[in-house]
């Protein structure tokens, strides 16, 4: 499928913007490589999709914490989840939060989890902010260049 | 299209051969997360693949039951918790209706990967899944087709393609035992 100047152009932007602070990784680039003219807004659906998906985990993991004391499969297998998310979009910082969440579960370390959650959910509000920044920026790009896009 | 040199089989494999084609290969996919089932169903369509994305597996082995014959192969992820996961899927679809099911899942355990091919998987796929190794899914499709194509000519049944079972069994008959077999198997209370 044919990519437009512009999508070629936010691939390069983005290994700016994220992958030199690691908040995302190479998989993101994957993502971004999947728009095309079919799917022209497939990068910030999948976004959307995200946060949708891990808000809904990550509450799950909240009340999972509060409602199941020391259930430790349990509240790695909610992680678990929210892991594959996080590595679907290629966010790599979160992904090693969640990573030591699971660590401190094999360990049955009440402490370790709590705490790793709570890291977990920096990084998520991290990550929306600069996701959002960087929407807006593309939008204002694309904009100013909305002319020549090609039409659906 | 595949170029094979198979030595046995002769005939029959380069028939095979000429008639496959891996696009339109129909998957029925399955991942809980919406995000993940959407750049998977993505990266599935630019292979020339048809989907049918499902975010559970409990509603693929309804769509299974209700069109057995509508599907080439399943891709599914490995672990849900709520509802029935991907062995019990392999179960149904692998053994049971002899579907090609590959498996995928971001855990590399040795042991899982292990248990996956002993319950039937063809592959186990780690996640992220990239389009070089989507691409030739196919092949367990293919080598399906050509497997039982084999076994039909050396049971001296001249229809190609047809699983073991439907040719000692009418149609109706198989599909009867199948809904049975999932009665048994799937209501056993498991929570959803």
């Amino acid at each position: 499928m044919k990519k437009s100047l512009f999508d070629q152009a936010s691939i390069l932007f983005s290994g700016l913007f994220f992958l030199s602070t690691g908040y995302l990784d190479e998989q993101f680039c994957q993502v971004e490589d999947l728009q095309d003219e079919a799917s022209p807004n497939f990068v910030e659906e999948v976004v959307t999709l995200f946060f949708k998906d891990s808000g809904r985990l990550m509450s799950n993991i909240e009340q999972a914490l509060e409602k199941y004391p020391r259930d430790f499969n349990r509240w790695d297998a909610y992680m678990q989840q929210l892991k594959g998310s996080c590595s679907s979009i290629g966010a790599s910082r979160m992904k090693n939060e969640c990573m030591s969440f699971r660590d401190s579960c094999g360990q049955g370390n009440v402490e370790g989890c709590m705490r790793s959650f709570q890291k977990v959910k920096r990084e998520h509000a991290v990550l929306r902010q600069k996701l959002e920044s960087y929407f807006q920026l593309l939008r204002q790009a694309g904009s100013a260049g909305a002319a020549t896009r090609p039409v659906m | 299209m595949v170029g094979s040199s198979s030595a046995a089989g002769g005939n029959k494999s380069k028939l095979a051969d000429e008639e496959f084609t891996p696009v339109g290969m129909r998957v029925l996919l399955i991942d809980e997360s919406t995000t993940c089932l959407k750049i998977i169903t993505k990266l599935l369509l630019n292979c020339g693949y048809k989907v049918t994305p499902k975010t559970a597996a409990q509603n693929a082995v309804e769509e299974l039951r209700n069109n057995p014959w509508s599907y080439d192969m399943v891709l599914t992820e490995l672990h849900a918790p709520a509802g029935i996961d991907g062995f019990n899927l392999l179960q149904y679809a692998g053994t049971d209706m002899d579907l090609p099911v590959v498996v995928f899942s971001a855990d590399d355990d040795k042991r899982t990967v292990l248990k996956c091919v002993n319950s039937g998987a063809c592959d186990y796929l780690v996640k992220p899944l990239r389009h070089e190794e989507l691409k030739n899914i196919w092949q367990h499709v293919y080598r399906r087709k050509l497997r039982n194509g084999r076994r039909a000519a050396a049971a001296g049944n001249s229809s190609k393609g047809e699983i073991k079972k439907r040719s000692t069994w009418p149609k109706e008959l198989h599909e009867r035992f199948v809904s049975v077999v999932l009665q048994l198997g799937v209501d056993t209370g498991l929570a959803n």
